[in-house]
């Protein structure tokens, strides 16, 4: 896990977008941009060299999910590790979202303790698949 | 009426007669009482006619009522709402500031603690008169130690401070859905309006052309999909971080 890659944080709240990325730098990644929708965050995905992809569920052009679908069934984004963090909180929602593909799933409110946690085990799991 | 009839024909009857017998004063009575026989009737008419148009004055000035909610009320009460949602992001990010401001001097303390802490340490270790300056090194570390301590307290303060500001997005997500709510309520009205009198249909649809473009940006325009935050727990729902990782480690994943 490279300490200077490139994150994308995705989330309609600029409150929400600034709480992650300041808890991102406290974790050593400086190196964050913010979209504010789905449909905005996607051309930003296309056009960068992402290593990692925070967003939120709900927002009103595109949403968390369809963005998730989107960077899966994209050839260049497929294998983009992706965590959401969200409200949304019914188990049914969870389960699509890790059939969809997402690497880590956290409920708001969370501390950051479990920002951190979710990160390293994303990782983790990464590494020991690309060792295999 | 029948009986009105009948009593006319009776009283017409009468009268013939008593103009052939020429008694005028029965032909008076007579006439007066066939022509206020007429007179109930129209009176009848007339009081109902009244009746109907009072009613039909009353649903509209009720109608007006429900146009009046629609244009301005509702409107206001999304203007309102909206307001909170700015206002609470505008505290937040001000709060937020701070805590930017705040945390590199809590780290840079933590840093010049560490500096001078070290070069004691070498004050420490070097041939020096022993008596006062290992008291004063002694002193020192312990305050750098303090120091550090402290920098990490109020490290996790200001951390602390930073997610109570977390606040804001959920009670901003269920404000968003209370706007979109009453946005249903409003163009369902105005529906209503519409349907049960054509002729004020430009003035509600001008209405609702307006606020929809007089709207800020921050309101959601489009129904939320997804459930938004829980705010009761149930069994359908994850209700901590715990519940989520339980569930998707059930799954495999």
């Amino acid at each position: 896990m490279d300490k200077n890659m490139n994150i994308l944080i995705v989330d309609d709240f600029s409150t929400m977008r600034r709480i992650i990325k300041n808890l991102l730098r406290d974790l050593g990644f400086s190196n964050t941009t913010e979209a504010d929708d789905g449909a905005t965050a996607w051309p930003v995905l296309q056009g960068g060299n992402f290593d990692f992809l925070v967003t939120d569920w709900n927002m009103p052009d595109m949403d968390g999910l369809s963005l998730l679908k989107a960077v899966r069934g994209d050839e260049r984004l497929d294998s983009l590790p992706v965590l959401l963090v969200t409200a949304e909180a019914k188990k049914e929602q969870i389960i699509e979202a890790a059939q969809a593909g997402v690497n880590g799933y956290i409920v708001k409110p969370f501390t950051a303790k479990t920002l951190k946690e979710k990160i390293d085990k994303i990782f983790e799991r990464i590494e020991s698949a690309n060792a295999a | 009426m029948s009986s009105v009839m009948t009593t006319n024909e009776d009283q017409l009857t009468e009268l013939a007669q008593e103009i052939q017998c020429g008694n005028s004063d029965e032909v008076q009575r007579l006439l007066h009482e066939v022509f206020a026989a007429h007179e109930s009737d129209l009176f009848n008419g007339m009081g109902q006619l009244t009746r109907k148009l009072h009613d039909s004055l009353r649903s509209f000035d009720f109608d007006s009522r429900l146009a009046d909610i629609a244009e301005n009320e509702l409107s206001d009460a999304r203007a309102r709402l909206d307001y909170v949602v700015a206002k609470t992001e505008e505290s937040a990010h001000r709060t937020l500031d701070v805590i930017e401001e705040i945390a590199p001097i809590s780290k840079q303390m933590d840093q010049q603690a560490v500096a001078v802490q070290s070069r004691w340490l070498s004050v420490l270790r070097a041939d020096m008169p022993m008596g006062e300056l290992t008291a004063l090194a002694r002193d020192m570390r312990e305050f750098t130690e303090s120091v550090q301590t402290q920098a990490g307290r109020i490290s996790s303060g200001l951390t602390e401070v930073m997610m109570a500001q977390e606040y804001q997005d959920i009670t901003g997500q269920v404000l968003r859905r209370v706007i979109d709510l009453v946005q249903e309520v409003e163009s369902g009205l105005v529906e209503v309006i519409r349907q049960r009198n054509p002729a004020q249909e430009t003035d509600p649809a001008d209405a609702l052309a307006h606020n929809r473009s007089a709207g800020p940006g921050a309101c959601s325009q489009t129904a939320p999909k997804g459930d938004g935050p829980q705010i009761a727990a149930g069994p359908g729902v994850a209700a901590n971080q715990d519940d989520v990782d339980e569930l998707l480690s059930s799954l495999g994943f």
